[in-house]
């Protein structure tokens, strides 16, 4: 058993590339940021990681199928802002978390409807849904500030289980369970061959609209969980919450190796993409670098990615031709 | 992708329903008909509506958000999207109120702040055709950027005290004809001039055939990489001249100045008919998307509804206006019988 | 080696002269020493199958390659073309088989597209509108267009008017050379037969054609001279009047493989199944402006041809059966049960599986490799308990590569690096693994090269030899003759007859000539006064 191991074959790896970026990065983090590697640090990071993680996951989904999907901010604010609702109106913790995913898929629901049913291009039907949600996150926490302490509510984001924090787990399990349906089921698979080619998908037998409708329905939910986590967090909601969450969830996507021209992406590429901004948001405030630094080095970081993801699939594809 | 047949009355030719079809199915002709109907309908409610100077108010409003959607206009019909245009309105009045507050000529300081938007715009057109980089990601990109220089360099701290008389006038708070202000003039004069540019020159055609079919104009012999270059420059030089008349009329630059513009202008565009897959849009139809939008705003002001509600009604107006204008190209569609091209 | 060949004794010079040019890419050898004549105002057809080197010649006439080696003559001069505006420049303009028009815009912006015409001085950066359209609407009206086609969309024009359009441009600006790259590939028979008319007028008119053509059956009446590339090299180059179809195709591919009839002709030991069993029958669809009360039946083993023009509502009635279209009335009943499928996902249960025409667009998922390409019309086949296994997958598609002589590295490759044929193949593998009884195919051989197309009318006998049914859907005659155990031919959506074809018929030319005769005269309505 001669294994040669190349680097073609390490490179065609799913989300291999960001693996790197990511190693590199946390080199570079450990030795300019003494405090970087410490526990809590790590902790800190991986718990600020999971809105996006998830958010991530759930755009990674449409954008698989050829979709976008612009909502997911103001939806994670709506599904916040409806849990935190029920919570204080009384209404037992399930019950709120059920209320507030259910949110999640109606706005979903309601983006699939527009753009499946009704023919909207995806990047408007979803514009309009995160001005529309956005208002709906105004108009409940204009007159009262929506805020819980309720216990069992903090722990979701603040609780850990074995050492683990409790929010981490969560997303592992999102990861998992998107990530193997994604790759492993008909129906994930169904997705790519939706993204790559809807028309002859169709006539091959695929329920075109059912798998459209899904992947909206999917990052509805997606979104709806980060932003229960993203309040659990904070213990409020405030009106602009998850604001600018869709730029950087997809920004992790992108990352990832996601093509926003469709059919291509991964759960593990979208998740290793938001855990690399979040090491780098963390190592900039480490290294007291102006905060607003951030912004500027992930738009960089958005063009480079995409960059050498087309540079390393040139790379592939000139062996695969001689 | 639906077809839904409409069914074909026996052709009647060219009478007074082939003209309405024509018509009807230009760009935004459905959202203009929205709008005429809309308009008296609002009016009942709030007869200040139509007073001459909330008329003129809507104007000297709209032209804010119209100069934008023009250049965004440009992008779509050559097949692009610019997600930068609220970053470059923010750092470009960053840049002119800086250059004044050290003292800079205003001229000289409106001058390079134009120029400075023109120039992400340059940058977005070489990092989309030169590193081939998908416009939505690499304008997206530039929006972090360019907002992020804007904190940085400001430090979340608004530019201030760089307002003199001229500028009062260049940001519209002072009328200089009748109601209207000072940008209604400089909106109307780049929809005179771009639209003279489109129609007169060769740009217009190279512009709707880099959008609806590059590797065709390549064949022309245009180079669409020139025509996207350019098509982004306009995009970022308008998004500027937007910028410096905003820097005087909040009379403040916060570094956040301009965010969500590039929604706004595209759902304008959008409105106006200009299609996201390129080749198609009008800078009437901007025109008439930049106005809708600024009538609801100005509705939702006058009839006094709470101001948190004007997010949620601006997002089902998007919804309902391209609906409003599906109506209409099919209706239009309907008598030119589509052809069967598979 | 030279193009001049001995039965070449005219002598005029040569418009544009291809001398001993060879083009190299990384591992092929496109044009080994290939070479080319053209005499002004002829129609010139070159002829070879995929891969022979015809479009890699072509785009080095019209600037888009340079050669790595040898020269090219145009009026006996050497020309170094280096853009397609340079050949443009020299009289050379190419209309390639992708259409090149811009479909949001006019015929009139189209024509003039990077070349306006200037008003006033030619610095002025203004456009002479007016000019552009008089000059269009004098050019159209030589094609007989209607003026008002020309400002609207070119979108909304059909197939035939966006090819002369393309003509329209390459006149526009005093073209002595129009190299035309396949343009009678999506044309119906009877706007193919008005482009190849206005072809020979504009030979008559003194400009010379390059025509590039899969469809043999148009070279007689058209072309004056054929040259016939294989692997790269030119083999003949010969006037038509010298020649016949099928000597053309035994230079092609270099083997007899008799005419494209014979190719797909039954054995004469496949005997008609006169008792087998219907296993579809459709009664009364319709679907409004597209299909008009058609009714059919299919037996098993059997394959029935439906031939009739493009747009007659062929293809529609295909999709309209497989339930990729909704219908407004009618019925279908499929093995055993009426179905009504709302999807293809539908047909696909109920054992009907389509072939789509235009392979790249409807066909192939191009990004994905050659297994996922098969299994994708019936995933549920290669997974266990939801999830799916790569192995069986794997497996299966090998098994299919193997089985259809696919030529490919294996089930792992990207389907887009396959050629046609093996696309085709892939396709229909694909239409196998979903295990129907029913197969449609819509053009079949769109686009192929002739030793694929015998490929595929091998799957296709294959099929119902095991007792399946097809329907195949073709523009090409004798290929839906052949094949055929009986045809029928749809005009405007309704079903304008049928006719079955007697085994052997393929054998006899002139039963076959009567049949194609028949075909047509039921398409076009009776008027082909042959």
């Amino acid at each position: 058993m001669a294994s040669k191991i190349n680097l073609r074959s390490i490179l065609r790896i799913e989300g291999a590339t960001v693996f790197f970026a990511l190693a590199l990065l946390v080199v570079f983090s450990s030795i300019f940021a003494p405090s970087f590697l410490t526990t809590e640090n790590l902790s800190n990071v991986l718990v600020q990681s999971v809105f996006v993680v998830i958010l991530g996951i759930g755009i990674t989904y449409v954008l698989i199928s050829g979709g976008i999907d612009l909502s997911v901010g103001s939806v994670m604010g709506v599904a916040a802002a409806i849990c935190v609702f029920c919570l204080n109106a009384g209404a037992p913790l399930p019950f709120a978390l059920l209320a507030g995913l259910a949110t999640g898929a109606a706005a979903g629901l309601f983006n699939a409807y527009f753009i499946v049913v009704l023919g909207f291009a995806d990047f408007i039907a979803t514009l309009g849904t995160l001005s529309l949600m956005r208002g709906v996150v105004e108009l409940m926490t204009a007159n009262s500030r929506l805020n819980s302490q309720d216990p069992g509510f903090m722990t979701l984001a603040a609780g850990s289980v074995g050492g683990a924090p409790l929010a981490v787990i969560i997303a592992l399990i999102v990861a998992l369970v998107a990530g193997v349906i994604l790759a492993r089921t008909t129906m994930g698979r169904a997705v790519y061959g939706v993204g790559l080619n809807p028309k002859s998908s169709f006539l091959a037998g695929v329920l075109v609209r059912r798998v459209r409708f899904s992947v909206f329905l999917v990052s509805g939910i997606c979104a709806g969980l980060a932003g229960i986590l993203l309040a659990s967090r904070l213990s409020s909601v405030h009106p602009a919450m998850g604001t600018g969450y869709e730029l950087t969830a997809i920004a992790a996507a992108a990352l990832g190796g996601a093509s926003l021209a469709g059919g291509r992406g991964s759960v593990l590429g979208t998740a290793l993409g938001a855990l690399f901004l979040a090491v780098l948001q963390n190592t900039l405030s480490l290294m007291s670098v102006n905060a607003f630094w951030f912004q500027i080095i992930t738009g960089v970081i958005i063009v480079f990615a995409v960059l050498l993801d087309g540079g390393i699939r040139r790379f592939l594809n000139q062996r695969s031709m001689v | 992708m639906r077809t839904r047949e409409v069914p074909t009355p026996s052709d009647t030719g060219f009478g007074a329903t082939e003209t309405f079809r024509r018509l009807i199915g230009r760009p935004g002709a459905g959202i203009f008909l929205f709008l005429v109907c809309f308009l008296p309908i609002l009016s009942l409610f709030a007869p200040q509506m139509l007073q001459e100077g909330n008329l003129a108010g809507i104007l000297n409003q709209m032209v804010f958000i119209l100069i934008p959607t023009l250049g965004m206009t440009i992008v779509i019909i050559s097949g692009g999207i610019d997600l930068s245009v609220g970053s470059v309105i923010g750092l470009s009045g960053g840049v002119a109120a800086f250059l004044l507050t050290v003292g800079v000529p205003m001229p000289v300081a409106i001058l390079l702040a134009i120029i400075s938007g023109a120039m992400i715009g340059a940058i977005n057109g070489l990092v989309i055709t030169r590193l081939k980089v998908p416009d939505f990601v690499a304008t997206l990109a530039m929006m972090g950027v360019a907002r992020g220089i804007l904190y940085v360099w400001t430090n979340g701290i608004p530019f201030r005290d760089y307002m003199g008389d001229a500028y009062y006038i260049i940001g519209g708070l002072r009328m200089i004809v009748g109601k209207l202000t000072l940008p209604v003039f400089v909106a109307l004069a780049l929809l005179l001039i771009l639209t003279f540019l489109l129609r007169r020159t060769h740009l217009g055609a190279h512009f709707r055939a880099t959008g609806s079919n590059a590797e065709a104009a390549k064949l022309s012999g245009i180079r669409p990489d020139r025509i996207k270059m350019l098509a982004y420059i306009a995009s970022g030089a308008l998004a500027a001249v937007t910028g410096v008349m905003l820097a005087g009329r909040l009379t403040t630059v916060h570094p956040a100045m301009g965010s969500g513009y590039e929604l706004e202008t595209i759902a304008a565009a959008v409105m106006g008919g200009a299609a996201l897959s390129g080749g198609r849009g009008s800078f009437w139809g901007a025109l008439v998307g930049a106005l809708t939008l600024t009538v609801i705003q100005n509705a939702i002001n006058i009839l006094n509804i709470e101001s948190t509600w004007e997010n949620v009604i601006i997002g089902s107006i998007i919804l309902f206006a391209v609906l409003i204008d599906r109506a209409a190209m099919a209706l239009s569609r309907g008598g030119s019988r589509r052809n069967a091209s598979n | 080696m030279n193009a001049r060949s001995s039965r070449d004794d005219d002598a005029r010079p040569y418009l544009v002269e291809v001398r001993n040019v060879t083009k190299r890419f990384p591992g092929v050898v496109a044009l080994g020493n290939a070479s080319l004549a053209i005499r002004p105002g002829e129609v010139h057809a070159l002829l070879g199958e995929n891969g022979a080197g015809k479009s890699t010649l072509i785009k080095l006439l019209s600037g888009v390659y340079k050669p790595d080696a040898g020269t090219i003559l145009v009026n006996g001069e050497p020309r170094n073309i280096s853009s397609p505006r340079e050949a443009q420049g020299l009289g050379i303009t190419t209309i390639y088989q992708e259409h090149t028009l811009a479909a949001d815009l006019s015929p009139i912006e189209n024509i003039f597209l990077g070349r306006e015409l200037r008003a006033g001085r030619s610095g002025s950066i203004l456009v002479n509108r007016s000019a552009m359209r008089a000059r269009a609407q004098e050019l159209w009206a030589q094609f007989g267009g209607d003026r008002r086609d020309l400002s609207r969309p070119v979108a909304e024009l059909g197939g035939l008017k966006q090819r002369l359009i393309e003509i329209i441009k390459a006149l526009a600006f005093e073209a002595t050379l129009v190299i035309m790259d396949e343009p009678t590939a999506q044309l119906p028979d009877d706007e193919r037969d008005t482009l190849l008319s206005h072809i020979r007028a504009m030979r008559d008119r003194g400009v010379a054609v390059l025509l590039v053509t899969h469809r043999l059956d148009e070279l007689a009446g058209t072309v004056d001279r054929v040259t016939v590339f294989r692997d790269g090299q030119w083999i003949d180059t010969i006037p038509m009047a010298e020649t016949n179809v099928d000597a053309i195709i035994r230079k092609m591919v270099g083997r007899d493989v008799g005419s494209m009839a014979a190719a797909a002709a039954r054995s004469l030991s496949q005997s008609l199944p006169e008792t087998a069993p219907e296993v579809l029958s459709v009664t009364g669809l319709s679907r409004r402006g597209v299909l008009n009360n058609v009714s059919l039946t299919l037996r098993a083993g059997e394959i029935l041809g439906i031939g009739g023009l493009a747009g007659s509502g062929r293809t529609e009635l295909a999709r309209a059966i497989i339930g990729a279209d909704p219908i407004d009335a009618g019925e279908i009943w499929a093995n055993g049960r009426t179905i009504s499928p709302a999807s293809p996902a539908e047909a696909v249960r109920a054992g009907i599986f389509m072939v789509p025409e235009e392979r790249k667009v409807l066909g192939i998922v191009a990004g994905l490799d050659v297994a996922r390409n098969i299994t994708i019309s019936a995933p549920g086949k290669i997974a266990s308990s939801t999830f799916v296994q790569r192995r069986r997958e794997r497996s299966v598609a090998a098994n299919y590569v193997d089985e259809l002589r696919i030529k490919t590295r294996g089930p792992a490759e990207h389907i887009e690096n396959l050629s046609g044929g093996n696309q085709q193949k892939v396709l229909f593998a694909r239409a196998l693994f979903s295990d129907p009884n029913i197969i449609i195919v819509d053009e079949p051989t769109q686009g192929i090269d002739v030793g694929a197309k015998t490929e595929v009318y091998r799957l296709i006998r294959n099929f119902v030899a095991k007792g399946r049914s097809v329907i195949v859907i073709s523009s090409e005659l004798p290929e839906l003759l052949g094949l055929s155990d009986r045809v029928m031919v749809m005009r405007e959506g309704r079903k304008a007859g049928e006719l079955s074809v007697p085994i052997g018929a393929a054998a006899d030319p002139a039963q076959m000539a009567e049949m194609q005769r028949q075909v047509m005269a039921l398409a076009t309505g009776g008027n082909v006064g042959k």
